[in-house]
């Protein structure tokens, strides 16, 4: 029986690895969830090597709704529920560079995850997942099911594919989600854990200046509520402190665009196409 | 260190090939400790001293009760017991004390916050105190016969017992009258290949494919996150982590059951398809049967059992799984957990006393559902410490119809709990003729679990009851 088993599943296996290199569609991929999308964008990253010399957007699920169509030569490489400083992470672990790093201010006080950073650079697998493409998280089996299910559930349905971004929460949901947010802002963070946090990501974007790269910093806009609450200032007085304005490139908050958010802190579909236009004129005054 | 880590399979394979090595067969057992020792200091190597102080406490005093003086053997025994409590207590419940009876500006209370949590201090200290226990009572065997003349042989198989690598961290609690007899020199020859083989995958299948899979999707059971869930999505997560909790535990469970084989130990069964129960009683039968038989035989009868009349046993009841409950984790929801399901078994026997009826399949069908509902949503005490977040979960399973419900989640869940749901089928088909007809090709659905394992494991993450 063990030895059968053993056959099997290695036959299993190299079928599965032979069908995934040379015959799946391009279709065949997927991600089941925000922890793996951020695992399946990480490893297009790390493994292709079309990326070098690219812009990268690095931060949380705040950037990652940046409409990327508009921006040529950009590698939106945020993350949700992650942070900057697991971008940052990945940057350092690739041999090619990018051209620019363009940073979110908003949560750079979200540390860096130490999973997500085991997962993404666990030696053992960084050689066989290179090689074996059937290993990366994008081509697991039950993930393209799901997919697969949720495509014929729509075509039944007579739906397309994409979320309706748009959509609201209601009323009374929308208001305890920016209560809570709220109160986050409304905390004065640690001193020594900010000081701590930029003194690091200055010795890392440092290294980047002496390699070329160029570093720019964007705010994404917010609430109104919360863009002057006591977290929102001190880092933006951190930024301005570590990385002076005269020396580096900031897309700050316009004053006169107000923008609308699903929760407090995350731009609708519609929003974001807005805010990307803003951020793209922005850019050109660097020529990006 | 994690079973799922490729330093473990490393860690594993060196000792294997060390551990039958005929000229290393008279130090099968030491070669387990350093091992066992190595796995142990892995992630934080000072707490091998308590490891190795609460050994001690069970050396001298099995030693002692089995060779001391008679008049003091009781002694022995009770300071036996007593220290390893004391430690449990100290490290395990010293942040909970300062939490619920200081303030929090006191400078005893944040000394006692400070204190480390050692992993796994709950199973080997339960397994101390069943071999002081075993030793002294001498009902499984006569103390001379497990307790050698040597102290320094006695100390090298108690620390085997204690330390062994496979239960060391999350159990099973394996007792000693189950675990002792068994140390002698074990041959390749030996192993059950088969039976290692099958514990192996399906352990490593639901850790790693059904439970680390669906941790992505649990982890939105979360406060805040649940408020802004639809109420489908909401019960959808809650049978998600019904399933995850037991596919992570009782994937953990059959993984050290398998790696004890290979190494010619035999471990007791700790999950008997749980989920099929259908009463409270018969639950605690197959959920986490090594704590359920401990708590019986080392609490619960020395209590008096149902052998003191209808009130005592209900209050017998309600106190073995409040400490039970406690047991798991040094936070109120803990103990509440515990009480809610000691709540639930002295009910069930109190009905079961007064009434009677024909139990028709369609009658068991309803109360297995029961049992299950009730289970399920007392896990939200395990999810949610805070008691305020169980309270708002269900209140937004509750409320949140006009929410619109996310379909991908709900896809994914259904997938990664399938596999728990066929698993607790297949019991209670195997009496079936088309189930017999089908076993003899089996080996094609570990051959499954075991392709499904290397491409699609989800991230690895801590096995739930390594909190414990």
């Amino acid at each position: 029986m063990v030895k059968k088993t053993l056959f099997v599943a290695f036959v299993f296996f190299v079928s599965y690895a032979i069908f995934v290199q040379f015959f799946a569609p391009t279709w065949w991929c997927a991600s089941q969830n925000l922890w793996q999308e951020n695992l399946v964008k990480a490893q297009a990253y790390i493994y292709n090597k079309d990326f070098s010399k690219k812009n990268i957007i690095i931060g949380s699920s705040l950037s990652e709704r940046i409409v990327m169509d508009s921006l040529p030569h950009t590698i939106n490489l945020a993350f949700g529920g992650l942070g900057v400083h697991d971008g940052l992470n990945i940057l350092l672990h690739k041999e090619d560079l990018p051209s620019v790093i363009l940073i979110e201010m908003n949560y750079v006080l979200r540390a860096e995850n130490s999973e997500f950073n085991a997962v993404i650079n666990n030696p053992f697998l960084e050689l066989p997942r290179k090689n074996i493409v059937a290993l990366r998280e994008e081509k697991q089996p039950v993930a393209i099911f799901g997919k697969l299910l949720n495509e014929i559930k729509l075509r039944l349905q007579n739906k397309s594919r994409s979320i309706d971004e748009n959509s609201s929460l209601g009323e009374d949901v929308f208001s305890k989600l920016l209560q809570n947010q709220v109160v986050e802002y409304s905390e004065v963070p640690d001193s020594l854990f900010v000081e701590k946090t930029f003194e690091n990501m200055k010795s890392i974007l440092q290294f980047f200046e002496s390699k070329g790269v160029k570093i720019v910093f964007f705010e994404l806009p917010t609430n109104p509520e919360l863009e002057q609450l006591p977290r929102a200032v001190a880092i933006r007085t951190k930024f301005y402190q570590v990385f002076p304005t005269n020396r580096y490139f900031y897309v700050n908050l316009n004053s006169e665009m107000i923008f609308k958010t699903t929760d407090g802190v995350h731009l609708s579909r519609s929003e974001s196409i807005v805010y990307t236009e803003y951020f793209k004129s922005q850019l050109t005054h660097i020529n990006l | 260190m994690l079973f799922t880590s490729f330093v473990f399979l490393g860690l594993v394979l060196i000792t294997f090939l060390l551990y039958y090595i005929p000229y290393f067969s008279k130090h099968q057992s030491l070669i387990l400790i350093i091992s066992s020792l190595i796995f142990y200091a892995y992630n934080q190597p000072v707490l091998v001293l308590l490891l190795l102080l609460s050994v001690s406490i069970n050396i001298v005093s099995s030693f002692y009760v089995t060779y001391g003086v008679d008049r003091y053997k009781k002694l022995f025994a009770i300071l036996g017991v007593g220290l390893n409590l004391s430690i449990l207590i100290f490290f395990k419940y010293s942040p909970l004390v300062a939490h619920t009876f200081f303030k929090e500006t006191s400078s005893f209370g944040e000394f006692l916050l400070t204190m480390p949590l050692p992993i796994g201090i709950s199973f080997f200290t339960f397994q101390g105190i069943s071999l002081v226990v075993d030793v002294y009572s001498e009902k499984y065997f006569k103390n001379t016969e497990i307790v050698p003349c040597s102290f320094g042989r006695h100390a090298e198989r108690i620390l085997f017992f204690k330390g062994f690598f496979p239960q060391l961290i999350s159990g099973p609690i394996v007792k000693a009258h189950d675990f002792m007899p068994q140390i002698c020199v074990k041959y390749v020859g030996d192993i059950q290949w088969e039976v290692v083989v099958k514990n192996l995958i399906i352990g490593y299948f639901l850790k790693m494919v059904v439970a680390d899979n669906l941790k992505d999707y649990t982890f939105w059971i979360s406060y805040p996150y649940f408020q802004s869930s639809s109420t489908l999505n909401l019960v959808a997560m809650l049978w998600g982590y019904s399933c995850q909790i037991f596919a992570d535990f009782a994937g953990y469970s059959l993984i050290a059951i398998g790696l004890a084989k290979l190494f010619g130990y035999n471990f007791p069964a700790n999950f008997n398809f749980p989920y099929i129960s259908t009463s409270f009683k018969d639950f605690w039968k197959r959920w986490h049967i090594s704590l359920s038989s401990f708590l019986m035989e080392y609490l619960y009868i020395p209590l008096g059992g149902s052998k003191k009349g209808k009130i005592r046993t209900y209050i017998n009841l309600m106190l073995v799984m409040f400490l039970g409950g406690l047991w798991h984790g040094a936070a109120w929801s803990y103990a509440v957990w515990g009480t809610i399901h000691g709540f639930a078994l002295a009910t069930e026997r109190f009905f079961y006393e007064k009434t009677s009826f024909k139990e028709t399949r369609f009658i068991l069908f309803l109360k297995g559902i029961f049992v299950f509902s009730f289970v399920s949503l007392a896990w939200l005490l395990f999810k949610l410490p805070n008691f305020e977040h169980v309270v708002g979960y269900v209140r937004s399973m509750a409320n949140n119809f006009d929410i619109k419900p996310d379909t991908m989640p709900l896809i994914y869940i259904l997938l990664y709990t399938l596999p728990v749901a066929i698993y607790h089928i297949l019991y209670l088909l195997k009496e079936r003729i088309v189930y017999k007809q089908l076993a003899p090709y089996d080996y094609i659905v570990y051959a499954f679990m075991l392709f499904l394992i290397s491409v699609n494991s989800g991230s690895a993450g801590a096995f739930i009851y390594f909190q414990f």
